[in-house]
Formats: C-alpha cells, structure tokens, sequence
C-alpha cells in the first residue's frame, strides 16, 4: 500500500481532451512538471483527462495555461484528511494571487 | 502502372506519408486516444492533436474548431444534417457531388428546399450571377463544391463569400477536390464550414477527413445527428455539443490521422504555392499535348494559362463512350483514368455527357513530365486509328 500513499497534488480538468493535452505541451514547454491522469470521478470536468502537478507549481501553471488560452473547468487538491483521500474543489490559483 | 486518376484518390503516396505510416503500425504504443492516461492512449491523443493543429494552420483556422470525420462525405452528411431543417432554403449548384447532391436531396424530402446554380451559357462556368435570383426569404446557405470533379472548374469563392455576407447566410464549402491542390484559407475566404478529405491531394490515407469551422460558426446552433463513446462527460445522456468532440464519436483513426500528418508536411515542406504550379505545369503540358489531337473534345475552360484549376482534364474522343476509352488506356497502355458519371449527375446533365461520360485525366505531385508524355502519345496512337 505504500505505492498509495502518494503526496497532496493539484488536478487542473478541462471539459475538452483537446484542452488536456494543450495543457499539458504548454507545461512541458515551461519546464514545468506535471502529467495529465485520469479524472477522478467526483471531478465533475467533461473531460476523463486532467493535468496534475505539484501544489506549488498550481499558481505557474494556471498562469500559463491562461496566456494560451486553455480553459480550466475546475481545480481541485488531492489530499490525505484523516486517512482518507480526498478531493477538494478549488477556485483558480489566480484568484488567490488576485486577492493577495 | 501511370497513375492519372489522382482526383479520386492518390495512390501513389509521398515516401514520407508511407514511412510515417509504416512506422506507426509497428509502434505497438498507440492506444485509444481520450480512453485513458496511460501512455500508450496518451501518445495517440498526442498524435491526432498534433495533426489537428497542422490541419488548422494548412486552413487558417482555430484548432478547436477541425472535427475529423472518414472523409468529405461523410463530413458533409453530418454538417448539413446538423445544420437544416423543415422550412430552411438553400442555394446550391450544378457541378456538385452526389456527396453534396444525396446529403441535400434527403434532406429536401424532410422538407428542405434547394435551387441550384446553373452553369453559364456556352461556359463551363457556373453563373454565380443567379445567385440573387435563387435567394428566397427562408435562404440558410450556400452550399458548394469549390471545384468540379469533373472539370476541374475552381468556383470563384469570392463572390459567394460577398453574398452570403450580405444576406447573412452561411458558406459551406466542399473542398474535396482543392484541398492540397491551392491554399485555403478559411477566415481569409469567409468560409463558414469547409469538408475536406484526407486521401486524395492531402496525401494522407482513405479514412481520413474532417470539418473546419470558422468563427461565424460558434454562434449556429446545430442539430446533434451523430453521437456514442466520447471519452467525456460519460454520464450525460446526450453528446458533448462542443467542438471538436460534437461532430466526433468513437475511436479516432488514428494510424490514418498519423499518415495524415505526415501528408500534410509533405505538402508544408513544397509549400503550396509551389504545389499548385507544378500541377498547373502538368495538366497544361498534357492538355496542349492532346488538344489538338482529332476527335478530341475538352470539357473545360483552358484559355487563360494562369488560371487557377484543379489539375483535371476532362475529355472525349468523337462518340467513343469514354469507358471504352479509359479501359484501352488501362489494358493496352497501363494508364489508369476514371471514365463514366464521376457522382456528378448534374454537372454530366449540362454538359450532355449522360450517356458518353468522360474520360477524366487526373494528376498530382507525384506525377512526372514523363507520364504526361506517355498519356498524349497514348491518346495519340488511339485517335490515329480513328482517323
């Protein structure tokens, strides 16, 4: 079980398998790392693709995907609460820069 | 074998497009794109949008907005049934496909109605004066091969365009025959939706093919006519309505949309502009080489060497029907030709060539001065024995 006891992530999901992979080519160019996954089921995105990375990069990313202009339908954390894994709808880490 | 029957498909592929396909059968990592995130679906879906976004630049459009279907038949089944209605009026023309032709007459039994464009007197050209006189109250579209298949005659898309605009009706373009032969640029030719196929001066495989949307597009509502397995929103009941996943069910082609990618490059790599006057190079050499032979009649307007033309040339030899012609050239001069109707029933009603048919002489980039040559002494040797 140890291969499941994986680290908190960000997911950004998209409504079209056309967004994913654009979003994923735009982080790569970046130099950013993340890896397009399967949605989770509670995502309730369009798309079965979704783009994860690290919480920290989540502010880069959606910084980049906005200036190409990929639609990001939702955001959600992936985190371990009390031993059971969750995922937890997000505003865009944009917002949160725009409020600091 | 010299292949001259490129307008309906070319057979003979650049070396690029047949390496390209080749190796995408023997990669055994290409999965079900859009079906998952392992690698393997991950590296087909990386392969058809790769060949979205080329067949969005080859077109000048949003990448967003190319849907791949079959083929141009089967792009413009779902575009127009997607689009009319009972009690919808549209403008279409003589020189069109049966793949134009039978999408409208079904619909013209729902309760559609059509007007065809004529072709001017003594002209293998359409009168695209008509235009005002066809336009009714309920007129949605015009919908238009920009070039004949049997002619090679190139519609001047301009004037459409204007029209459309201002009566704001919809231009829907049936580029089976031109695209891959000139450059199209959909915004810049006001084209509202153009069906393309993969196969014939694309270089890609049959089984390829797609609609391109332009921008007027996004705010037409269209009917859904087409749904399954989109690897999205699985639990709605009904198929996603975006571009590109509306006109987009079941598993992509991919192995074909990777043959077509590489057509494509093929193409980027001559640049078109280079494409279209090799063509033009080859038809002009082979119609003046047989123009004058006796008994020759041309089906099309070749007076002005510039001018733009699929690479066709249509012809009879006096009466002779032109299957008799076209199965001498295969099985005593191993020159492949299309006789007969070509699905232009219309166009074949105003030439009066119903019952002959035409020997249509197709050629692409593939094609050397030495097949012309070869074709014209061909024509040669079989109109000496006429005469």
């Amino acid at each position: 079980m140890a291969r499941l006891n994986i680290p908190d992530f960000m997911l950004a999901s998209f409504d079209t398998t056309h967004d994913a992979i654009r979003a994923e080519q735009a982080s790569d160019t970046a130099g950013i790392k993340a890896r397009l996954i399967p949605t989770p089921e509670t995502v309730k995105s369009g798309c079965g693709l979704s783009l994860r990375m690290a919480p920290e990069v989540a502010t880069d990313i959606a910084r980049i995907l906005e200036k190409e202009a990929v639609t990001v339908s939702h955001w959600t954390l992936s985190a371990t609460i009390d031993g059971v894994r969750q995922f937890i709808a997000q505003e865009s880490p944009l917002m949160k820069e725009d409020e600091k | 074998m010299i292949y001259l029957d490129n307008a309906a498909t070319t057979a003979i592929k650049p070396d690029s497009v047949k390496e390209a396909l080749c190796q995408a059968v023997m990669r055994n990592d290409l999965g079900n794109p859009g079906r998952g995130a392992h690698e393997s679906s991950l590296h087909a879906l990386q392969e058809i949008e790769a060949t979205r976004t080329a067949l969005a630049d080859f077109f000048g459009a949003n990448d967003s907005q190319v849907a791949f279907t079959a083929n141009a038949t089967m792009s413009l089944n779902l575009l127009l049934q997607a689009l009319l209605q009972e009690g919808d009026h549209v403008i279409t023309s003589c020189s069109e496909h049966n793949s134009v032709l039978r999408p409208l007459y079904k619909l013209e039994a729902e309760g559609v109605a059509l007007s065809f464009l004529p072709l001017q007197e003594d002209s293998f050209h359409l009168d695209l004066d008509s235009l005002e006189q066809l336009l009714r109250p309920n007129t949605k579209a015009v919908v238009i091969s920009q070039a004949s298949n049997v002619t090679g005659e190139v519609v001047d898309l301009s004037v459409c365009s204007d029209f459309c605009r201002a009566h704001d009706l919809l231009l829907i373009v049936d580029a089976a025959q031109s695209a891959g032969v000139f450059p199209i640029d959909i915004e810049e030719d006001a084209i509202d939706a153009l069906c393309f196929t993969g196969h014939k001066s694309l270089y890609g495989p049959g089984g390829t093919g797609g609609i391109v949307l332009g921008r007027r597009m996004a705010e037409v509502p269209l009917r859904s006519v087409f749904s399954g397995g989109s690897g999205t929103k699985s639990f709605d009941k009904v198929h996603p309505q975006e571009m590109p996943a509306f006109f987009e069910a079941g598993t992509a082609n991919v192995l074909g949309l990777i043959g077509l990618h590489a057509g494509l490059r093929y193409l980027n790599q001559i640049g078109m502009s280079e494409v279209e006057t090799k063509l033009r190079k080859l038809m002009r050499r082979f119609y003046e080489g047989v123009n004058t032979l006796p008994g020759v009649k041309i089906y099309g307007d070749f007076s002005d060497p510039q001018a733009r033309r699929t690479p066709i040339v249509a012809l009879n030899i006096a009466d002779i029907p032109a299957a008799v012609v076209s199965d001498v050239l295969a099985s005593e001069y191993d020159i492949a030709t299309r006789p007969g109707a070509h699905c232009s029933p219309l166009m074949h009603l105003a030439l009066g060539t119903e019952k002959q048919g035409i020997v249509r002489f197709s050629f692409s980039t593939m094609n050397t001065e030495a097949d012309i040559d070869t074709a014209i002494n061909a024509l040669a040797e079989i109109t000496q024995e006429l005469s």
